[in-house]
């Protein structure tokens, strides 16, 4: 089995009174074990939403289709009750507010055993042991007294910590990290990346990570997918990516995101992020932004160009 | 937290001195006294010729031959000492005796309503936030509107009509055996299930909101780890500010349920009392109702305290 | 004339913008049909407890002992009680003692309240601290209570209850008003009509009060039910009125006695005591929603 997860033409609409929402309009990617994926992309690119789609975390007005293969098995197909056993235990999830993510009146020990208790993977006194030696690999010191005290006696930076031993706790195969650095002081941010990294590295796990930093992406992936207006506009490994960017929106991306040791100037992309609500079925998203447009980009749905194996454009400039 | 509770003391104790004060005044400037009283109870309205030694014995049993300002400080010095005298209506006790045989009754009116508006409130309250916006909830809190905006006695007299008139399920007279209870609890009830009901909904909806919800789903909890155990932990302990008051309040509230089922509790001597204009009475009552009510609020916003880890700890750590 | 122009020009956007507003208010209030249902039928009760009494052929003291406990028929369309009154009229007299009572004290209630509340908060310092310590104690304490006193010492007319009840529930108003004046005394403009030398009085009349309307219409659209709740249970327990005058809680009381053999005499009284009270209930909430269209 190569990929661990796939994800196959995925579309999450969301129906709300004010009219459909394409929020996530049909993507494809894989992800191998071992290995980390970035989604990069703007607010509303749709990024944060196809995950939430694969750990089926959406309110009962989005409709998701597609195919979303978790070790070959299609967990779009799975009733509540299938899909729980999944949640927590074998792909666990990181939000981007660490300050809110814990429950203020539980104990961060409770909190954290949680994923164990509830699958039923562990007993209580084993759950604790674990917890504790999960808060002392994240890097939190006297983990033990710790275990005891409620999340307001944590820093934004700790608790991030708190939430990765928690997301890790049950040793799951995917872990998916929803911009975690994103609320976070600069330099606590290299500090939790760095550890996330450690720990896959330690223990295998295949990681997804949301970001709007293209630099963090191609610091820590293997592989890199950009997202817009609710589509993949171009997926690569990190190597090809950063050798043969393809897509004008990538080379936007680039050029306004600073890169350690380079003199370039930055150029942010003029215009405006799309508004979800008045994306066209038809044509490229980023037709409008776009400084290489073309007429045909607004009327026909790019077509996608494979350079090789892996790496992927969706555009009529490479027809 | 001490210098809280003092405080706390020190408003109960001035509000109280205050209480028997305009108590005291009013009833000094009222019409009538010992002489009507017993006129009025043996319901002989012309005649009454009391000889002038009889009358002074009376004023000497009552203090009312002293100035006005030593009957307040013999009042206030007895009360405080849970000591009223006795009434004019029945001199042979005394009041607090009273007050100890009919207080339990109604206090139990009051305790059991509250339970059962828990028992009925809380489930209702997490089905309507559950399913929010659907008609179930549209329900529950018409529902709860009706409850809390109705009296108790207007209530009362549906609830009879339904469940003893028309269903022949209880008796809607008579006094002493458990059955008796369910009409009038019932009644005391639904105000309270309405509150309860209108408060956990509210306070749940927005608990379910929350990122860290969010993330209990994500950890594979159903809902029963979820909401019942995290959602509705944070809306548990504020709903005792809720029913604390309530209960206060029910205790007075049972006056009027008394009187329509005529149940022999505290709250059917204080309106007779006022009825007959028993004044010794009627300010002893009036003084201890008062003060049962403050007591309870009191209570209740300590054990909140204490409840509340935030609360607890930051006050442990201010000494 | 340019200065009269702009005069014109001034009133005339003022007078817009007020129009608009009530507008906008009444739209807002529109959308809850209850409430407007309730208002409909709030007006009616009002227009019953006036016309009523002139049209009916009966008289509350009209007593007939041919015609006693008659269940609902074309002559008395709601019965007759133990004394063989009729019912109807009984009822609507107990409607027409109710709304006075609730509008009777609820305006004792607004008086004593905007005295109280505007003092404290316009003058501040020592004077406010004494007297919201007071409102704290009024709060702390059911106003049951003193009503009860009150009514022992003032007597048992409609006039002197309506007054107890009015004098044992201002505190809220108090409370609420204490606010208004605190919010309004920081604003600009208020400073700016200081300097010009207005007085404490006029700021409080032009300023504070008209910012108020809104809560304290607000407020008294859930005391005035409260006022008539009181009453009813005050002569429930045998402190109302004195009859024969019929008040609701009176003749919930009355009815109780003969329930079993005719509940017609506790059911219709209820009933109507029930449907007045949630419509005022309902117009509140929909009033409340107008004013403050943020809170669910």
């Amino acid at each position: 089995m190569e990929y661990l997860l796939e994800v196959k033409d995925l579309k999450t609409h969301f129906y709300t009174k004010k009219g459909v929402i394409k929020a996530v309009n049909g993507i494809s990617y894989g992800l191998k074990r071992g290995q980390t994926l970035s989604i990069v992309g703007e607010s509303g690119s749709g990024k944060s939403v196809s995950v939430l789609s694969i750990m089926r975390l959406l309110p009962t007005y989005a409709k998701v289709n597609g195919k979303i293969l978790f070790e070959g098995n299609n967990l779009l197909s799975y009733d509540d009750r299938k899909i729980k056993r999944i949640r927590g235990n074998r792909i666990s999830m990181i939000f981007q507010d660490p300050m809110s993510s814990l429950n203020p009146t539980v104990k961060i020990g409770q909190q954290i055993m949680e994923p164990l208790l509830w699958h039923h993977k562990a007993s209580k006194r084993e759950a604790r042991q674990k917890a504790i030696q999960m808060l002392t690999e994240v890097g939190i010191p006297s983990a033990k007294e710790r275990f005891d005290q409620y999340p307001f006696e944590f820093s934004g930076g700790m608790r991030q910590r708190v939430m990765i031993a928690m997301a890790l706790i049950s040793e799951p195969e995917l872990l998916i990290a929803d911009e975690p650095t994103t609320s976070l002081d600069v330099t606590v941010q290299a500090q939790i990346l760095q550890l996330i990294r450690k720990i896959q590295e330690k223990r295998g796990t295949s990681v997804i990570l949301i970001t709007h930093n293209l630099a963090v992406a191609t610091m820590v992936s293997d592989y890199i997918v950009v997202m817009y207006g609710g589509r993949i506009v171009e997926k690569a490994t990190t190597e090809e990516f950063l050798k043969n960017p393809l897509h004008p929106y990538t080379f936007g991306l680039l050029n306004s995101t600073p890169v350690l040791k380079s003199r370039k100037t930055l150029s942010p992309i003029p215009g405006q992020p799309p508004d979800l609500r008045e994306l066209e079925d038809i044509g490229c998203p980023f037709a409008k932004r776009c400084p290489k447009k073309m007429p045909r980009c607004e009327k026909e749905n790019p077509p996608e160009i494979n350079l090789s194996n892996t790496h992927t454009v969706y555009c009529w400039l490479y027809t | 937290m001490l210098k809280y509770v003092v405080k706390r003391i020190g408003f109960i104790i001035i509000a109280l001195f205050f209480v028997s004060l305009i108590t005291f005044i009013l009833i000094k400037s009222a019409p009538g006294n010992y002489v009507e009283t017993e006129r009025l109870l043996s319901q002989n309205v012309t005649d009454v010729t009391v000889p002038p030694e009889v009358k002074a014995a009376w004023e000497k049993a009552y203090h009312l031959d002293k100035p006005a300002w030593q009957q307040f400080l013999i009042f206030i010095a007895n009360a405080a000492r849970f000591e009223f005298g006795p009434s004019f209506q029945y001199p042979s006790t005394t009041i607090e005796k009273i007050i100890m045989r009919t207080f339990p009754i109604s206090f139990r009116l009051a305790v059991m309503a509250i339970g059962l508006a828990l028992i009925i409130g809380i489930p209702l309250g997490i089905i309507a936030a559950v399913k929010k916006d659907t008609i179930v909830d549209r329900i529950a809190i018409l529902l709860s509107m009706i409850g809390t905006s109705l009296p108790n006695y207007v209530m009362a007299v549906f609830l009879i009509y339904v469940l003893a008139l028309e269903l022949h399920l209880v008796p809607s007279i008579g006094w002493g055996e458990p059955k008796h209870y369910v009409l009038p609890v019932l009644s005391l009830a639904i105000g309270p299930i309405g509150s309860i009901t209108r408060y956990m909904r509210a306070s749940l909806v927005e608990t379910l909101n929350r990122e860290y919800i969010r993330v209990a789903w994500a950890k594979g909890g159903g809902f029963r780890e979820v909401v019942l155990k995290h959602a509705l932990r944070n809306s548990l302990i504020p709903l005792i500010t809720v029913v604390g008051p309530q209960l206060a309040y029910l205790t007075v509230g049972t006056v009027f349920v008394e009187n329509l089922f005529n149940i022999p509790g505290l709250g059917k001597f204080y309106a007779t009392a006022a009825i007959y204009r028993d004044y010794p009475m009627v300010m002893g009552t009036t003084v201890f109702f008062a003060t049962i009510v403050m007591l309870t609020n009191f209570i209740v916003d300590i054990i909140y305290g204490i409840l509340d880890p935030r609360i607890r700890k930051r006050s442990m750590m201010e000494g | 004339m340019v200065e009269n122009y702009n005069d014109v020009k001034t009133i005339n956007t003022f007078e817009i913008k007020e129009r608009s507003y009530f507008s906008i208010l009444w739209g807002r209030f529109k959308k809850n049909k209850m409430a407007v249902i309730s208002l409909y039928f709030i007006i009616f009760l009002i227009v019953v407890a006036i016309v009523g009494p002139l049209v009916s052929p009966y008289h509350y003291t009209m007593m007939d002992y041919t015609a006693l406990y008659q269940t609902p028929n074309a002559k008395h369309w709601m019965g007759t009680d133990d004394g063989g009154r009729d019912l109807a009229t009984l009822i609507v007299y107990g409607l027409r003692n109710a709304l006075i009572v609730g509008f009777g004290a609820g305006l004792v209630e607004v008086f004593i309240g905007i005295l109280i509340g505007a003092i404290a908060g316009y003058l501040g310092g020592q004077v406010d601290n004494i007297l919201m310590r007071f409102v704290d104690i009024m709060f702390a304490l059911p106003s049951f209570l003193l009503n009860l006193v009150l009514v022992v010492v003032l007597g048992r007319s409609l006039f002197t209850i309506l007054l107890a009840i009015g004098l044992t529930s201002w505190a809220g108003m108090a409370r609420l008003v204490r606010g208004q004046v605190l919010t309004v005394k920081q604003l600009e403009y208020i400073e700016a009509a200081k300097a010009l030398g207005a007085s404490n009085l006029t700021i409080i009349l032009r300023y504070v009060i008209p910012n108020s309307v809104g809560p304290i219409a607000v407020a008294l659209s859930f005391n005035i039910p409260g006022a008539m709740m009181m009453e009813s249970g005050l002569s429930l327990i045998g402190l109302g009125v004195m009859p024969p005058m019929p008040s609701w809680g009176g003749l919930i009381s009355q009815g109780s006695r003969w329930m079993l053999s005719y509940p017609h005499m506790i059911l219709f009284p209820a009933g109507a005591f029930a449907l007045t009270i949630l419509a005022f209930t309902f117009f509140g909430d929909g009033l409340r929603d107008a004013f403050d269209p943020k809170t669910e």
